[in-house]
C-alpha cells in the first residue's frame, strides 16, 4: 500500500501539468486569475444604459462574445447568405461563425481571434483591448466577401468609470433649463471645453452657438414654459450644437452670462423697460430676413392667426410630372396665389415654406411653422396613381405611433423634452377636422369625388406642433387632371379658403 | 437464411421503405399548399414548388389585386421570401400593373427570431421612385406588407435596405426609416 502512494505521488507532477495543459488560460497572463465584474454599456444614440457580466484581471477587460454580438448589432445586420463575419479593428481581425442563419453567435459558436481569448465552462470572452488598441477608430462590420460594409460603429472603453461607450458619443450638452426661481432665465448647461457665440438676436429666432461640443443625436423641443421663450430646439450642426429659441412679443431685451462650474450660459429676457433704459438687457435686432416670408410685402399683419403654406417639392425634388405640369412649380404658384388671397380675405398672416424654387428639408419646412407659432400648416401637393379612376382630392394626416412617446437620453428626459419627431401628435385630431373640410370643399368645387381623409406617416407632418394637413389638390394622371391643375386654381383657391374659414369658426 | 433473418431482412426493408416516404414527404411538403390566400409557410423544409399570392396594382381599381405564381423555393423562409419579392419586382404576368420600380432587384433577404424581415434592395427600387406621388409610394408598401403577411403569416414587420442601408424615404414622402407593421400597412 505505501508502495502505491509513492508511485502515484511521484507521478503527481506530471497529473498536474496534464491538467494545467487542458484547461484554457489567456495567453501571456497565466498567472492572472480573471475575476467576474460588472460593466456598463452606454449608446451613443440614447438607448438606455445597460449592464453587463465582465471578467477582469489587472487592466485586462473581457466581455462575452454574447454580449459584444449584439453590442456591435450583429444579429440586426447579419446576412442570410453568409455564415461568418469578419470584425476589423485596427491590424486585429476577429472572425464569428454561426451556426445557422439564424442564431448570429452563442457561447458554442467557433471562434477565431489572432487575439488573447478566454474561455470559462461554456462561454467565450473577448478582450476589450484590442477595442482600446483602436483607439476610436470605427469598429468594422463586414460580409465574408469584405465587399459590402454594413456599417462603422465607434467603440471605446472607459477603464476609469467601467463604461463601454458605443456609438457617437450622447454628448456634452447637459440639460437645458427653464428656471422656476428666476423668471425669464434659461440655463443651458455644458460640461467639458466650450466656446459660444451668439449667432442672431431676434424676437423671431435667437441663435446660440456651441463649438467644440456634441449634443444628442436629434433635435429636442422645450415646452414653453414661463411664456417668455417660444419653440426651444437644439440642432446638431458642423462644429458643435445650436440651440434656437423665440420670443414673447413683450419681451424688451436680453443679457446673456457665461458661468463656469458647472459650465453653463444662462439667458435672461425682460419684459421691464427699465431694465431696457438702464441698460441691463439688450434690444433684439430688427427681424431676421432669412426666414422665408412673402415677398413684395403685401401680406401685412391684420390678424392674429398664422397659417403656413408649404408648396411640395423645391430644387432637384420637381415631384410628380405629368401632361406638361411639374409638380413643385404649380404648387409654388398655387401657394403664393392662395397666400396673397388668404390673407385680403380672412385677414390671417401666411408664411411660405419656400417662395422661390429652392429645396427643402422635410424638417426644415416644419421648422418653419414652429417658428412662426402657425395655428395651421398644410402642405399642398399633387398625386399620380396607376388607376385612371383615382380622381378626387386626398388629404393625409400624421398617422399617430402607437405606444410610448420616443424615449429622451439622458437628464434631457427629466426636463419635459419630447423627440422633434412627434410634434404632431396631440395635433391630429384638430387636423382631422381640417383635412376632411378641406377635401369636402375641394370635392364640391372640382364636381369630382372625395378620396377623403387618410393616415399616414409623413416626416413633413410629424415634426409640426399645430395642425397639420397634406393636402393632395387633384390627381394628375387622372383624365382631366391637367385641367383641373392649370384652369381651375381659381376653384382650389376658392375651396381652400372657405375650408379654412369653416375650420376657423368651427374651433371657436 | 434461418426463418428468423428473413423475418429480420424483410423488417428491415420495410423500414427502409418507412424512413423514404417519411423524408420524401418532408422534402416535399411545399408542393401540397392549399390554394387562396390564406396559405401559411412558417418554415420552409425542402426544395421543390411553391405557390404564393403577390400583390400588384389594379389599372382599373385604386387598389391592390392578386396574382398567383408558383415559385421554385429552396430550403429556408428566407429564400422563399426573397423569391416573393423577386416575382414582385419582375412585375405582373396577367393584366395587373407593376408597382416595384424596373430594374429593381432582390440583394439579401434575413428574418430574424422575432419575425422581422431584413430585405436589401438594388438602387432603383429608390431611384425609380423619383417622380411618383403618395399614392404609388403607398401602393409599393402596401404590396411588400400584403403579400409577405398572406404568404408568411410568422412575420412581423418588415425593415427595407437600399444598397445594405436604410432610407428616410424611398419617394420622398413617407417615413421608411423604421420598420414597417405588416399588419398597419395592409
Amino acid at each position: 500500500m505505501r508502495v502505491a502512494s509513492v508511485r502515484i505521488l511521484r507521478f503527481l507532477p506530471v497529473l498536474a501539468m496534464s491538467l494545467l495543459a487542458i484547461v484554457p488560460v489567456p495567453s501571456g497572463r497565466a498567472e492572472e486569475v480573471p475575476t467576474p465584474g460588472r460593466a456598463r454599456i452606454v449608446y451613443g444614440d440614447g438607448r438606455p444604459t445597460e449592464e453587463v457580466a465582465i471578467l477582469e484581471s489587472g487592466r485586462q477587460v473581457w466581455f462575452s462574445a454574447r454580449d459584444l454580438s449584439a453590442i456591435i448589432g450583429a444579429p440586426r445586420y447579419w446576412r442570410s447568405d453568409l455564415k461568418r463575419l469578419i470584425l476589423k479593428s485596427g491590424a486585429h481581425q476577429m472572425t464569428l461563425v454561426a451556426d445557422s442563419d439564424v442564431a448570429i453567435l452563442d457561447a458554442t459558436s467557433p471562434l477565431h481571434l489572432p487575439a488573447p481569448v478566454h474561455q470559462l465552462g461554456d462561454a467565450i470572452w473577448i478582450p476589450v483591448e484590442i477595442l482600446l488598441d483602436a483607439d476610436q477608430a470605427p469598429f468594422g462590420l463586414n460580409g465574408l466577401d469584405g465587399a459590402s460594409p454594413w456599417f462603422d460603429l465607434p467603440i471605446r472603453w472607459n477603464a476609469g468609470e467601467h463604461l463601454l461607450e458605443v456609438g457617437e458619443p450622447a454628448g456634452n450638452l447637459e440639460a437645458i433649463a427653464l428656471s422656476s426661481a428666476s423668471p425669464g432665465r434659461l440655463d443651458i448647461q455644458v460640461r467639458g471645453t466650450w466656446e459660444w457665440r451668439l449667432a442672431a438676436a431676434d424676437r423671431d429666432r435667437v441663435v446660440l452657438r456651441f463649438m467644440g461640443i456634441a449634443g444628442p443625436g436629434d433635435s429636442f423641443r422645450l415646452p414653453s414654459g414661463n411664456g417668455l421663450y417660444r419653440d426651444i430646439r437644439t440642432t446638431l450642426i458642423p462644429e458643435g450644437v445650436e440651440v434656437t429659441f423665440a420670443v414673447a412679443a413683450n419681451v424688451v431685451g436680453y443679457r446673456l452670462q457665461r458661468l463656469e462650474r458647472p459650465g453653463r450660459l444662462s439667458v435672461t429676457l425682460s419684459v421691464d423697460s427699465i431694465d431696457l433704459a438702464s441698460g441691463r438687457v439688450t434690444p433684439f435686432a430688427s427681424p431676421l430676413p432669412d426666414l422665408p416670408t412673402m415677398e413684395g410685402g403685401f401680406m401685412p399683419a391684420t390678424g392674429t392667426d398664422t397659417i403656413v403654406l408649404d408648396p411640395a417639392g423645391g430644387g432637384n425634388e420637381r415631384g410628380v410630372r405629368a401632361k406638361g405640369v411639374v409638380e413643385s412649380e404649380a404648387m409654388l404658384e398655387l401657394a403664393m396665389n392662395l397666400a396673397r388671397r388668404l390673407s385680403e380675405e380672412l385677414g390671417v398672416t401666411v408664411h411660405l415654406t419656400r417662395d422661390a424654387d429652392r429645396a427643402l428639408s422635410d424638417e426644415q419646412r416644419a421648422a418653419v411653422a414652429n417658428n412662426v407659432g402657425a395655428m395651421l400648416f398644410i402642405s399642398l401637393h399633387y398625386d399620380a396613381h396607376p388607376s385612371p379612376s383615382v380622381v378626387g382630392p386626398r388629404a393625409v394626416v400624421s398617422r399617430n405611433r402607437p405606444g410610448p412617446r420616443t424615449s429622451v437620453p439622458g437628464r434631457l428626459a427629466n426636463l419635459g423634452f419630447t423627440a422633434w419627431n412627434e410634434g404632431q401628435r396631440e395635433a391630429v385630431p384638430r387636423a382631422y377636422q381640417l383635412a376632411d373640410r378641406l377635401v369636402t370643399e375641394l370635392s364640391q368645387a372640382l364636381s369630382v369625388p372625395s378620396r377623403g381623409v387618410e393616415e399616414w406617416p409623413l416626416p413633413v407632418l410629424s415634426a409640426a406642433t399645430m395642425p397639420a394637413v397634406y393636402l393632395e389638390v387633384a390627381t394628375l394622371t387622372a383624365p382631366g387632371g391637367e385641367r383641373r391643375a392649370k384652369g381651375e386654381q381659381d376653384a382650389v383657391i376658392n375651396a381652400i379658403i372657405r375650408a379654412i374659414d369653416h375650420y376657423r369658426r368651427e374651433i371657436r | 437464411m434461418t426463418r428468423a433473418g428473413r423475418i429480420l431482412r424483410s423488417a428491415g426493408i420495410v423500414f427502409v421503405f418507412l424512413i423514404i416516404a417519411f423524408l420524401g414527404r418532408n422534402l416535399f411538403r411545399g408542393e401540397r399548399g392549399g390554394t387562396g390566400t390564406g396559405q401559411v409557410v412558417d418554415e420552409g423544409i425542402g426544395i421543390g414548388m411553391q405557390a404564393v399570392t403577390l400583390y400588384f396594382a389594379d389599372p382599373e381599381r385604386a387598389d391592390l389585386a392578386t396574382e398567383r405564381r408558383d415559385l421554385i423555393v429552396g430550403a429556408e423562409t428566407s429564400t422563399l421570401v426573397a423569391a416573393a419579392l423577386e416575382a414582385l419586382a419582375r412585375g405582373p404576368e396577367g393584366r395587373l400593373a407593376r408597382i416595384v420600380p424596373d430594374g429593381t432587384r432582390v440583394r439579401h433577404v434575413f428574418i430574424d427570431r422575432d419575425g422581422v424581415v431584413y430585405a436589401d434592395f438594388s438602387a432603383e427600387l429608390s431611384s425609380g421612385m423619383a417622380g411618383a406621388g403618395l399614392s404609388q409610394e403607398i401602393l409599393l408598401l402596401r404590396s411588400f406588407a400584403r403579400t409577405l403577411s398572406v404568404n408568411f403569416r410568422s412575420l412581423k414587420s418588415l425593415v427595407i435596405l437600399v444598397e445594405g442601408r436604410t432610407k428616410p424615404s424611398l419617394g420622398g414622402r413617407i417615413d421608411t426609416s423604421q420598420p414597417l407593421d405588416l399588419v398597419d400597412w395592409q
